[in-house]
């Protein structure tokens, strides 16, 4: 497959890894966690809305994350998601695999990154 | 106030979505509305204008792909753990998907109901008859002497005891201190005439029991009303009283001001104190329970001249006790052993001075009492297991008829099932959710069954106790009962279920919504394979109801020796009617004289006993007149005209007549097999035999010779049989052979031969015996048709259940082909097509499809037929006149299996070669 194709395949994979990271140490909403992915990436990293949202169900049904409705006054509903037990662990088993990952790609290929 | 722009971007998210026909859940559409709407806003606030804001979230929107969010469920907030809430929504998902298909649904619940139903009735039987324990309290402790079953009086030595004298229980009952108590109860059951001494009620026959004091404590019995013995009851001298059976006191239609209120039984008051509760029916399980119990002090005033409760060597009771708590069986018995013996060599104890040198060769073995003395268990218990082996092949068909149903469903589902797992359900989420399905279909299934095993039970049990006054079982559901029927159930669904669930929940989802599937490799070799262990298994069943009706017809058709038309026998007790030696001959003159007189009545006889009316004591040691023996022989006493009565045929001689008084030189008639075994060289007329002992081997001269007849087992041969005068007795040395020859002078039976239908005659000649003796209570009216028939039940209903057992073999077996057939046909329209283009005629489409389904049953059946004779042989005992290994029998059995699959795949094979090639190519 061709280099964008790779990527692409490689964001799938990555989705759920990013997403539980950025919940590790908040509860956050949807919205949120889209703007949080474009800023810290810089714009490189995009998730198109409907394919986040399925990836945090997903996530959900597998009990990685719980969701819950938040009302408060003046605000509109919002629906906030938070990191369970069972996926910090499968968060911090995601890291290590990438991290083999990326050491045996970088010697393999010279890629080094900053 | 509304939030207008949450509800625009819902509305505009909801038809994009529909564009893509996918429709999304409110939650859903609420969070992705939530998000657009912030993401507009915050454009907004960036400084972009309200229609560049939109645009962006127009364009995100129309980027989005929503094919993994619609069918996203979310899960309320439960209450439940998870677990709990995830198998609910199996269930209720289970529950629905059954509803949607009502056609795959009904076969499912009506083929489980069979097969499940079948087992649980064949196994409530089993349980009730072979492993229930009697209803008595402490049945593990209980046990009785005697392993063997012998029955009923014994004046000999029996090797490996199991009846005993009285004065030798009176022994074991005092200084057995390995016993907590032990009680006695007689072989036989004596007819009781009963009547009530208030009001002038007619008296009715019941059966009783004659039973130590201590019976009902031993047992453990509790009472329904009054009380029981006890051991005041059982002194001698004590008034005489009764414990009547709940049946009984039901059918007697008394209340509760019968107890203690007095009885008049067989001539002698008697006071009932008390009724047995219900469902205790005695100390075995019996065609013929007992009505009435008597304490054993009361049998001399009973039996009278026939009395044993005095005498040291007479067996006529079984022992029953409970030992200690810590008691060793093996010890216990090596002491009642040691016990027999010491108690045999009392002179006087043992009847022929020869047996004095075979005492140390006498035992008493324990057995497990608790299950109750069982002749009848002996009876059923080959044909209840053959049943319950061949109703377990039924289900196993029932099963692979399931599991290829669900194969089906499968690979139909598999679209839904491929979505699922694009979605994320995990493959054990999908196999848990396969097997939850099989395993409500087999629970509801199993709740269907339940139902028809107990209209399928009580059905059997109405032709299995045909003619029996009582049956001593209940057929309703109880725990082990409702046990089984859930563990089969269960059982029955993993089994269907966990194959195609496994196949099902593998598969490569990608594949399947690409589209043009083609069968999983696996499935169609699974479904080849069940359609052939069908076959087998459907042998089994088929086979075993041939060989059964085989034997049946055959039973059926052997000559009897004697007639069944027109033949009526009534049973009588002349010694319940209190009649004493000297007065039977005048009665029996009073009732021959009656009974020829009754209109329609052709010609009359009386009998000790007649074929078939369960009759088989009536043994004797024969000596010939050159003292030759002793040899067995059965025998009978008969009255005038006996045999053209009976229509059995004379060979030789003459009969029994009115001459062969008591004062006549005694004289008999024996039958073909006695004069073949022990007068081969010519003609027994005129030579002499005796009874009991060489001394009186000149006794009786042999007059006439009759044909064979089956007096007691249809299926055994019959036994070397002699018939002696009713008025002529003989005097013997021995008080035993005395007793037992005055007690054979009581007949029990009068034979009529008559005109019309046998059982229109009952109120005459009830009518006619009242005017010679209203207190001679007839026993029992049955044709003798009857009384054949019922010797017959237990093989005819063995037999009649396993044709029944083997059409819904059949049935099942057609029915998976069928299935399978037709499924197949379908995914093979394609090639059907092609073939037909190419030039293959209907005929050649047709018989490509039935030539399919006839391969896989052929193969089937080769691998059936070492089974099918294997389960033959296992009923070999059952079978009477045909060989397990029969040839002509394996090959009906195969040709109907065979024809079985012609049929079933002759449906499809038809619409298969109806297909227009067109549109069979068209449509892929």
């Amino acid at each position: 497959m061709d280099a964008s194709g790779a990527i692409r395949e490689a964001k799938k994979g990555t989705a759920e890894l990013v997403v539980l990271s950025l919940l590790e140490d908040a509860s956050r909403h949807g919205y949120e966690l889209s703007k949080l992915i474009d800023e810290r990436s810089g714009g490189a990293l995009t998730f198109n809305f409907a394919s986040l949202y399925a990836t945090l169900y997903k996530l959900e049904e597998r009990k990685w994350i719980s969701g819950r409705w938040v009302e408060k006054a003046g605000q509109r509903r919002r629906r906030y998601y938070t990191i369970t037990a069972r996926g910090r662990e499968v968060l911090a088993a995601q890291r290590h695999e990438w991290q083999r990952f990326f050491a045996v790609i970088a010697d393999l290929t010279g890629v080094r990154y900053a | 106030m509304p939030d207008e722009d949450l509800g625009r971007w819902r509305e505009r998210i909801r038809e994009r979505a529909e564009r893509e026909s996918r429709e999304l859940p409110l939650e859903v559409l609420d969070e992705l509305a939530f998000h657009l709407a912030e993401e507009e806003a915050s454009v907004l606030a960036d400084g972009l204008s309200a229609d560049a804001a939109r645009q962006r979230g127009l364009a995100a929107l129309d980027a989005a792909s929503f094919g993994e969010l619609s069918s996203r469920r979310r899960t309320r907030h439960a209450a439940l753990p998870s677990h709990v809430a995830g198998f609910g929504r199996d269930i209720r998902l289970a529950l629905r998907n059954l509803r949607r298909s009502p056609g795959f649904t009904a076969t499912a619940l009506i083929t489980l109901a069979i097969g499940i139903g079948a087992n649980t009735a064949i196994f409530s039987l089993v349980h009730a008859v072979l492993l229930r324990s009697l209803p008595v309290a402490h049945a593990d402790r209980l046990y009785k002497l005697g392993d063997a079953y012998n029955c009923c009086t014994f004046d000999t030595l029996e090797g490996n005891w199991s009846v005993f004298a009285y004065p030798f229980y009176v022994e074991v009952r005092d200084r057995a201190s390995t016993f907590e108590e032990v009680a006695a109860m007689e072989t036989l059951r004596p007819v009781l005439s009963v009547r009530r001494q208030t009001g002038t009620g007619a008296a009715e026959s019941f059966s009783g029991e004659f039973v130590s004091g201590n019976y009902f404590t031993t047992l453990g019995v509790r009472t329904a009303a009054g009380r029981l013995f006890d051991a005041e009851d059982d002194r001698r001298g004590a008034a005489p009283v009764a414990v009547a059976s709940y049946a009984a006191w039901q059918k007697a239609g008394l209340d509760a001001s019968a107890i203690g209120a007095p009885l008049t039984i067989n001539g002698l008051t008697v006071t009932l104190v008390g009724v047995a509760a219900p469902g205790f029916f005695g100390d075995r399980l019996d065609t013929n329970p007992p009505d009435f119990w008597l304490p054993m002090s009361a049998e001399p005033a009973f039996m009278r001249e026939s009395s044993l409760i005095e005498s040291p060597s007479a067996g006529w009771l079984y022992i029953v006790g409970r030992l200690k708590p810590n008691a060793s069986p093996t010890v216990v018995q090596a002491q009642l052993t040691t016990m027999l013996r010491n108690y045999l060599r009392v002179p006087g104890h043992v009847n022929h001075p020869d047996d004095v040198q075979k005492i140390d060769a006498q035992t008493i073995r324990l057995a497990p009492g608790g299950g109750g003395n069982n002749a009848m268990q002996r009876v059923y218990q080959q044909g209840l297991y053959l049943l319950l082996a061949v109703s377990a092949a039924v289900l196993l068909i029932a099963c692979a008829n399931l599991a290829n149903l669900l194969l089906v469903r499968g690979a139909a589902r598999r679209t839904s099932i491929a979505i699922e797992i694009a979605m994320g359900a995990s493959r054990s989420q999908i196999l848990r959710r396969q097997l939850i399905e099989s395993l409500v279909l087999s629970l509801a299934g199993g709740a269907a069954g339940l139902l028809t095993a107990i209209v399928m039970g009580r059905a059997i049990l109405a032709v299995a106790f045909r003619g029996t006054p009582q049956v001593p079982i209940a057929v309703s559901p109880s725990l082990p009962i409702l046990t089984f029927a859930f563990a089969v159930s269960v059982v029955t669904g993993v089994l269907f279920g966990a194959g195609p669930a496994w196949l099902v929940s593998r598969g490569d989802p990608a594949d399947t919504l690409r589209g043009s599937v083609r069968m999983l490799g696996g499935e169609a070799v699974s479904q080849r394979l069940l359609v052939m262990s069908q076959a087998a298994m459907s042998l089994v069943p088929v086979t075993v109801a041939a060989l059964l009706s085989q034997s049946l017809r055959n039973l059926d058709r052997q000559p009897v020796g004697f007639e069944t038309d027109g033949r009526l026998v009534v049973g009588i007790d002349p010694q319940s009617a209190g009649y004493t030696q000297p007065q039977l001959a005048a009665l029996y003159r009073r009732l021959d004289d009656r009974l020829s007189r009754v209109a329609g009545v052709t010609s009359e006889s009386l009998a000790l006993y007649t074929p078939q009316d369960g009759n088989f004591l009536w043994g004797a040691r024969i000596y010939l007149e050159n003292a030759k023996g002793p040899f067995p022989a059965t025998w009978d006493r008969i009255g005038p005209r006996y045999f053209e009565t009976i229509g059995t045929p004379l060979v030789r001689g003459r009969t029994i007549d009115e001459h062969d008084t008591a004062d006549a030189p005694r004289v008999a008639v024996v039958n073909e097999t006695f004069a073949a075994r022990y007068f081969p060289n010519g003609n027994p007329i005129g030579h002499h035999f005796g009874k009991y002992t060489a001394g009186h081997a000149n006794d009786f001269e042999i007059i006439g010779v009759v044909k064979d007849a089956k007096y007691v087992d249809l299926s055994q041969p019959v036994r070397p049989m002699f018939f002696v005068p009713v008025d002529q007795a003989v005097a013997y040395d021995g008080e035993i052979p005395n007793k037992i020859e005055e007690s054979s002078r009581y007949v029990s039976s009068i034979a009529f031969a008559v005109r019309g239908d046998p059982d229109g005659m009952q109120p005459l000649i009830r009518g006619a015996l009242a005017d010679v003796d209203p207190n001679l209570a007839p026993r029992a009216m049955m044709s003798l048709r009857e009384l054949v028939g019922i010797a017959t039940s237990q093989r005819t209903l063995t037999a009649r259940l396993s044709d029944a057992f083997g059409l819904v073999a059949l049935l099942l077996a057609a029915i998976g082909l069928y299935g399978v057939t037709a499924y197949r046909v379908t995914r093979r329209r394609h090639e059907i097509g092609l073939r037909m283009a190419l030039g293959a005629t209907r005929r050649d489409i047709a018989a490509m499809v039935v030539g399919g389904a006839c391969w896989q049953a052929c193969v089937g059946l080769i691998a059936g037929i070492p089974l099918a004779v294997l389960a033959a042989r296992a009923l070999q005992s059952q079978l009477f006149g045909v060989s397990p290994f029969s040839a002509p029998v394996l090959l009906l059995s195969s040709a109907l299996v065979g024809a079985c699959a012609v049929v079933a795949s002759a449906v499809p094979a038809r619409r298969a070669s109806a297909l227009a090639p067109m549109d069979a190519l068209r449509r892929d």
